[in-house]
């Protein structure tokens, strides 16, 4: 049976509409249910439940009204008036008055019920928004999924998900059957010409088919047209919407027109729709074709393409993946650089956020967390309030009203309370939302599109709902008794024991799970400054970054491109106010690296029993002083080491080790793989390790050798002066002195690309932080709620102590004991309940361990010491309680 | 049922849904928000709510459902359509025609049908 708590809601639902009906047709009605449940859960995803929970809410609700007003009317006119008027459903608005009576009357207990469930209620929903966007939400297209992203996979040399090589793509797509379409794509930057200065433009280089594959309507023009599919079919470009009011100002006249793009022209066929995110936010569309060059055998190891696949409606998964593992076997052995290499379909959206998972879902039951404390709160507040109220209820039965009266009251009463708490909690929600997406990492996708729409208030209100049936429930069965004579003649305040005994657990409970919570964060806010107090190997301050690219039109050749990267740092070198300046191709942190392969060259490859590969840097003098990494042995490269002079290398500390552990490696060989083919070079220096991809990565092996003997018409420049914020003018007017129409790139101080690297732990561990210490809150304002109550029953008690001599310490030792015990053993089962929880982080964590003693011992030390404050205030009312007084009440 | 009065639109929909087939609930509610086109949805207590009021009225009635494997304990209630349902369902599509008689000679539908 699917659904068995919502179906025994839903029974309990029944209830209300009239009793011939719910005889005879309950169980079809309740199958009903079900039924429609799974089919709107198909159709919608999770919206599905709270839309047919609320129709079958209102569809009771009218129905059960209908049928009584129906029959009061008829009622009336048969026996002329004489109805009692507490009939279910004609009484609500009595109740609804009634309530908001009772809420106004006791502004207190309102206040704080409806806050706290408002926090746990708001910030559950705030990052199930996020959630919802995130992972939840199906990619913006059509059938989306049936949309792949297919990987080449190598799993003996460590490679599950690689990119794609040109040659291995058009032999898939000349093979495969299983796909309605298949497309590869390839991002990097266009030069735009044609405005006031020359501007650098995001572009993706994609299948001309990509936009057929993924469904997409244009805004304006259409897709590539079928002569982009051939090499030199014509230079089509298709703009972003951004792009397209950005510089044609949105006008629709812009189809047909062209753009200069590395000093080609381009003409425009189509603007993308506005909410296209996909898969990056580029602003221009090329359409990606392969020359005969890009097909030829050795290109096959040249792996850089991601591939997208639309797979047929009519083909199952697992055919398609047989059918692709079947052609990748074909391939493996008709070319060497296959060999090995099979293929894996992931689905497109799951490719997209599976990195965000895991701490996504860890967010969420954080919250959940909250919202159950928050919950177990207002659960005890209302147990105090309903035995307080357990003679009223008495008298009330006593007095002819019957328990559906009483029930249909309770549950008006807290469930106003609790869409109350909902829709405060709705409001905090909305506020949060803006700073949650600015905190949020910028790669969490689709996350700019997170609000509080319909569908959230909707799934909010049905959570109110259920928290409001449920404090119903407790507060019946904690005021209403079997015998409300008995209560009547019992002088016991607050209840029997056996109430005391819930409330106790309930504490103890809570008390839990704040230290489960306090626990994860504090694991994950020691490993986020663990990670700040790694030592990266580079110096992450004071440095600003000048990406620059070169069209292949005008710097075809080395040394044109080798001039003028030595021209830009002499002529700053020359400027008081550039201390230091270098180049790379590849800058640490920023996600860009090239791996190629080596050897040594008196140690041949079979010695080592495997193939090498190391981390290659192609980089300019002054690079290693500007980043402030330290020289271990050896030279600095210098602009004598160019194409006529030996071919030379610099490797780092881990590299030195690994192979020549106990000798000097200066003076050795190595011959390292790159864009010219292998080349023997002299190993002149050796520096400090970097932590290139990112402070939770060991360093790798890795070589730099000098750009001018193997120059890349791409670098960043790190610059190090005296004024920061000056760099990129000066860097774009001594550029502009050189050549005019070169575009300056990205401007970032190096702090930038640290805390972008960082953002994702900081989300993460700063609101894992928030919402444990409002856990924590919480769990203290529930502890002092409890003892002080008991306080409040063990007045007279203490009162005849006191009389009797008892020391004022005696009892002030004793109240707060009584807290201490309860959160003694909240704690106990906190830890033990952690003990089990933190295995699931080690994932997330660094140089922590998920049972780090520090945090096991400071997180129940902080939760008892606060557990003792919260029994401070209840202890110093009992010792001030009068013996006289206590006594007179007996 | 007195013919003169016109016919609850959930009644009239369930009849018209139960007109040449017999159908359990959920049957009948995929029917009528298909025939809708999604307008009308009837939750449980209205759909029962209203079968049970139209069995008492004898415009439907219960019928045995289609006998399959696991019948025995999967037993659903099927209803299909009495003569005098069929009798209350032509009386108000005939008085429905006859309001669509008189608008299309007022030419009210033009523009909204694309003519």
């Amino acid at each position: 049976m699917r659904y068995p708590v919502l179906r025994l809601a839903y029974r309990a639902l029944l209830c209300l509409i009239p009793r011939e009906l719910r005889s005879t047709h309950a169980k079809e009605m309740e199958r009903f249910f079900a039924e429609t449940l799974d089919l709107e859960t198909r159709r919608r995803g999770w919206y599905g439940y709270p839309f047919v929970l609320w129709g079958v809410l209102v569809d009771i609700v009218v129905c059960a009204v209908s049928v009584r007003l129906g029959s009061r009317v008829s009622s009336r006119t048969e026996v002329g008036g004489t109805k009692r008027r507490d009939r279910p459903g004609v009484g609500f608005l009595q109740d609804l008055y009634f309530s908001i009576r009772s809420l106004r009357k006791s502004l207190g207990f309102t206040l704080i019920a409806t806050l706290t469930l408002a926090l746990g209620i708001g910030s559950s929903i705030a990052i199930f928004s996020v959630v919802d966007v995130v992972l939840l939400r199906p990619l913006p297209f059509p059938e989306p999924e049936n949309l792949y992203t297919v990987w080449e996979t190598n799993l003996e040399r460590g490679r599950p998900q690689s990119w794609v090589a040109p040659p291995t793509f058009v032999d898939w797509r000349e093979q495969a059957t299983s796909f309605a379409e298949l497309s590869a794509i390839s991002s990097g930057s266009a030069t735009l010409t044609g405005g006031f200065q020359p501007e650098k433009i995001s572009a993706v280089w994609a299948s001309p088919n990509v936009f057929t594959l993924l469904g997409v309507r244009m805004h304006e023009g259409g897709v590539f047209p079928p002569e982009a599919e051939r090499p030199g079919g014509g230079n089509w470009v298709v703009v972003s919407f951004g792009f397209w009011q950005r510089w044609f100002g949105e006008d629709s006249d812009a189809i047909g027109r062209t753009l200069t793009l590395d000093e080609k022209a381009f003409t425009v066929v189509g603007v993308l729709p506005r909410q296209f995110r996909f898969p990056e936010e580029a602003d221009l569309w090329l359409p990606l074709t392969f020359e005969s060059d890009q097909l030829s055998e050795g290109m096959r190891g040249a792996r850089y393409l991601e591939v997208i696949a639309r797979v047929r409606p009519d083909v199952t998964i697992e055919r398609a993946r047989a059918e692709m593992a079947a052609i990748a076997e074909v391939l493996g052995e008709e070319h060497s650089n296959n060999s090995g290499w099979s293929v894996s379909l992931v689905g497109l959206h799951e490719n997209m956020v599976s990195e965000f998972r895991r701490s996504l879902t860890l967010l969420l039951l954080a919250t959940g967390l909250v919202l159950l404390i928050a919950c177990v709160n207002v659960v005890n507040l209302v147990l105090a309030r309903a035995s307080e109220h357990r003679r009223e209820s008495a008298v009330r039965i006593a007095l002819g009203a019957t328990r559906w009266c009483l029930l249909r009251q309770s549950l008006v009463f807290h469930n106003l309370l609790a869409l109350l708490g909902g829709l405060i909690g709705v409001v905090l929600a909305s506020w949060a939302t803006a700073p949650l997406i600015r905190i949020a990492p910028a790669e969490l996708p689709r996350i700019e599109d997170v609000a509080i729409d319909t569908r959230i208030v909707l799934a909010c209100l049905t959570l109110s709902v259920l928290v409001g049936s449920v404090l119903s429930l407790v507060s019946m069965w904690s005021s209403v008794e079997s015998d409300p004579g008995l209560t009547l003649r019992s002088s016991q305040i607050g209840g029997p024991p056996v109430r005391h005994r819930v409330r106790r657990m309930l504490i103890v409970a809570e008390v839990g799970l704040s230290l489960v919570l306090l626990i994860g964060a504090g694991l994950l806010t020691r490993s986020f400054f663990r990670l700040q107090l790694v030592d990266p190997g580079f110096s992450t301050t004071g440095i600003t970054t000048v990406s620059l690219s070169l069209p292949s039109s005008r710097y075809a050749s080395g040394d044109q491109q080798t001039n003028l990267y030595r021209e830009v740092v002499e002529r700053l070198s020359e400027r008081g106010e550039i201390q230091s300046i270098g180049a790379t191709t590849n800058l640490p942190l920023s996600g860009s690296a090239m791996r190629f392969g080596f050897g040594i060259d008196d140690q041949p490859d079979a010695a080592l029993n495997e193939q090498l590969s190391a981390e290659y840097h192609a980089v300019t003098p002054g690079y290693f002083r500007t980043m402030g990494i330290a020289m271990r042995n050896g030279r600095a490269l210098d602009w004598r080491d160019d194409a006529n002079e030996g071919p030379v290398v610099i490797i780092n500390e881990a590299m030195a080790r690994r192979f020549w552990p106990n000798e000097d490696p200066l003076g050795k060989r190595i011959t390292v793989v790159s864009q010219g083919g292998p080349t023997s070079r002299e190993i002149v220096g050796v520096v400090a390790d970097v932590r290139h991809a990112g402070m939770a990565t060991q360093p790798h092996i890795e070589v730099y050798v000098p750009l001018s003997q193997d120059p890349w018409a791409f670098v960043t420049f790190v610059v190090r002066a005296t004024e920061t914020t000056a760099v990129g003018q000066l860097f774009s007017g001594e550029l502009a002195a050189l050549d005019a129409a070169l575009p300056i790139g990205v401007v970032l101080p190096i702090e930038r690309h640290v805390s972008r690297w960082l953002a994702p732990l900081r989300f993460q561990a700063l609101l894992v932080g928030l919402f444990a210490t409002t856990a924590l809150a919480l769990a203290a304002l529930g502890v002092y709620g409890v003892i002080s109550y008991l306080v409040s029953l063990r007045a007279n008690e203490i009162g005849v102590r006191m009389a009797l001599g008892a020391d004022t310490r005696h009892v002030f030792g004793s109240v707060v004991g009584q807290g201490v015990w309860l959160a003694g053993i909240g704690t106990l089962w906190g830890v033990a309940t952690a003990l089990w929880f933190t295995r699931h982080l080690s994932t997330l964590l660094f140089e922590v361990s998920p049972t780090d003693p520090f945090v096991f011992v400071s997180a129940p030390f902080l939760v008892l010491s606060v557990a003792v404050l919260a029994c401070f205030l209840p202890a110093r009312r009992a010792v001030a309680v009068d013996p006289v007084d206590a006594l007179r009440e007996v | 049922m007195d013919s003169k009065q016109s016919l609850k639109p959930q009644w009239f929909q369930i009849l018209l849904a139960v007109a040449d087939h017999d159908l359990h609930g959920l049957g009948i509610m995929k029917e009528v928000l298909e025939h809708t086109d999604g307008q009308m949805r009837l939750w449980p207590a209205m759909l029962y709510g209203s079968l049970k009021k139209m069995v008492e009225l004898g415009l439907v009635e219960e019928r045995e459902g289609p006998v399959g494997p696991g019948a025995e304990t999967d037993r659903r209630r099927f209803y299909g359509i009495t003569a005098e349902g069929r009798a209350s369902l032509s009386d108000e599509v005939a008085r429905l025609t006859r309001y669509v008689q008189v608008a299309e000679k007022k030419d009210v539908l033009r523009g909204t049908v694309g003519s």
